[in-house]
């Protein structure tokens, strides 16, 4: 990963104990991010165009993460995608991934592991 | 008779502000409670940041987390539910520390009924052995909702040696669906496939064993090991899964044996025609995607014919399979030539992006 500038990140996360967390490691990796709890944030929080990546839960209020994920690539809106969610059933996985999502991890997780395939992803973006 | 209206009115209208102002009242003190929870969370959060970021210690963390338990269990229980490693490891020693787990396992023993479930879930995800013994005897318990969550309680913790009898508990119990079922016995971990190896090994080539032991039909029982033994790609598990992969064995075995060779990727030494012309849709459809999976010759003409059966799934996974055993030349030629199959076979070129 780069160390010319700080990456600003997305959380869409319903549970706010869990996306604080995120926060709070993020920002020991000099990763900046911004939360939101509902699904119908998430669009126009990325057409701002200022986020790197997007970590999105499948299962959000208002609008699902899997109708976010579709609606993003259908706008050809190129942020990476990290799926975050407590569906670990096989077709899930390969669903989102089919719908364009570029990672895929479910909980439990473990934050580490969650900060490694974020910066991965972030590298392969640069 | 003027009066008598005029004092019930009186009754009446106080009786309403009174129960308005109790309300009031009811609403003021959780409001305020709310808040002081709220407040609480907030500096638990910080100190519990904190020591998973390794800035405070243990022991410093403890001091910090140790008051209103029932309060601090719904505090931590989204990090129990979502964390796992080192994260996961270290609040479960926050909690032994600060004296949430023996709290709990008092409320366990001597609780309301309530409080014992809490109890119950909450030593379960934190995998407190020394609940065991009290969770053992709730398995017996009247009690459903105790019963239950001592289940899972149990298998959070992963004592093997009660496996079987939660076993024979969850298969008699129709309130647990097969999915559950499953749920339940694979957070023993994947240790217990070796159990229900042995078990197996033991008890399953004697005419109605497993029945007389776990009480229900042969073909629940293995269905459900099947299934644990695919979760968990344990390759040894084929071995007994050979001797009843023959086509007038129960569908629903059969079923969950394709199903779970799937997940393992793990090649039979068998004659697998016999199953493509199975009466059971299913079967068929379960075939076709293992050879697909496992990339199996021979078995082409048989999925050529399959690619116009009358259900969609048997179709779909033939058509799948030929082009995952290298034969997209086929299909290809099913779409030019205009033959039956053609609709199936342009469906799974395309989701190929071929």
């Amino acid at each position: 990963m780069g160390d010319e500038r700080d990456y600003k990140i997305l959380i869409a996360e319903d549970d706010e104990s869990i996306s604080r967390l995120i926060s709070y490691k993020f920002k020991n990796q000099n990763l900046e991010s911004e939360v939101v709890t509902d699904g119908d944030q998430v669009l126009p929080e990325i057409e701002k165009g200022v986020y790197d990546a997007l970590i999105l839960d499948l299962m959000l209020p208002v609008l699902d993460g899997m109708s976010i994920l579709n609606k993003i690539r259908e706008n050809n809106i190129e942020i990476p995608v990290l799926i975050l969610s407590a569906r670990s059933q096989e077709k899930d996985i390969l669903k989102a991934l089919k719908s364009g999502a570029d990672e895929y991890l479910t909980k439990p997780f473990r934050p580490e592991e969650l900060i490694i395939r974020l910066k991965m992803l972030l590298d392969g973006v640069d | 008779m003027r009066t008598i209206l005029y004092y019930a009115a009186s009754v009446i209208m106080f009786l309403i502000v009174l129960v308005i102002l109790t309300i009031i009242v009811y609403h003021l003190k959780n409001r305020r409670k709310e808040k002081k929870y709220q407040n609480q969370k907030k500096k638990w959060e910080h100190y519990l940041f904190k020591y998973l970021a390794e800035e405070i210690n243990v022991e410093e963390a403890a001091l910090k987390l140790n008051s209103n338990y029932f309060y601090l269990y719904d505090f931590i229980k989204p990090y129990l539910k979502n964390l796992k490693g080192d994260d996961f490891e270290k609040i479960k020693q926050l909690v032994k520390e600060n004296g949430m787990n023996k709290f709990f396992l008092e409320k366990l023993e001597q609780g309301r009924k309530e409080e014992k479930i809490k109890a119950a879930v909450f030593l379960g995800k934190v995998e407190e052995k020394k609940a065991l013994p009290l969770l053992e005897i709730y398995l017996d318990s009247d009690n459903k909702d105790l019963q239950t969550v001592s289940i899972w309680a149990i298998a959070d913790i992963g004592e093997q040696r009660l496996f079987f009898k939660i076993l024979k508990i969850v298969l008699k119990e129709s309130r647990f669906t097969f999915e559950i079922l499953t749920e339940i016995l694979i957070r023993f971990g994947r240790d217990i496939c070796g159990e229900i190896e042995t078990f197996l090994k033991e008890n399953f080539y004697q005419e109605n064993k497993l029945e007389v032991i776990l009480g229900v039909p042969e073909y629940q029982a293995l269905s459900l090991f099947f299934d644990i033994f695919g979760y968990y790609r344990y390759h040894p598990g084929v071995q007994l899964m050979e001797p009843v992969l023959i086509p007038e064995y129960n569908n629903e075995v059969l079923i969950h044996i394709f199903k779970s060779l799937v997940k393992m990727e793990y090649p039979v030494d068998k004659d697998l025609s016999v199953f493509l012309s199975h009466d059971d849709w299913v079967v068929r459809s379960q075939t076709a995607r293992y050879i697909g999976v496992i990339n199996a010759d021979g078995y082409l003409e048989e999925l050529q014919v399959l690619i116009n059966d009358s259900n969609w799934w048997v179709r779909y996974y033939s058509a799948w399979a030929i082009l995952k055993t290298g034969n997209i030349d086929v299909l290809k030629d099913i779409i030019k030539s205009e033959k039956k199959g053609k609709e199936m076979s342009e469906y799974v070129l395309a989701q190929n992006n071929i």
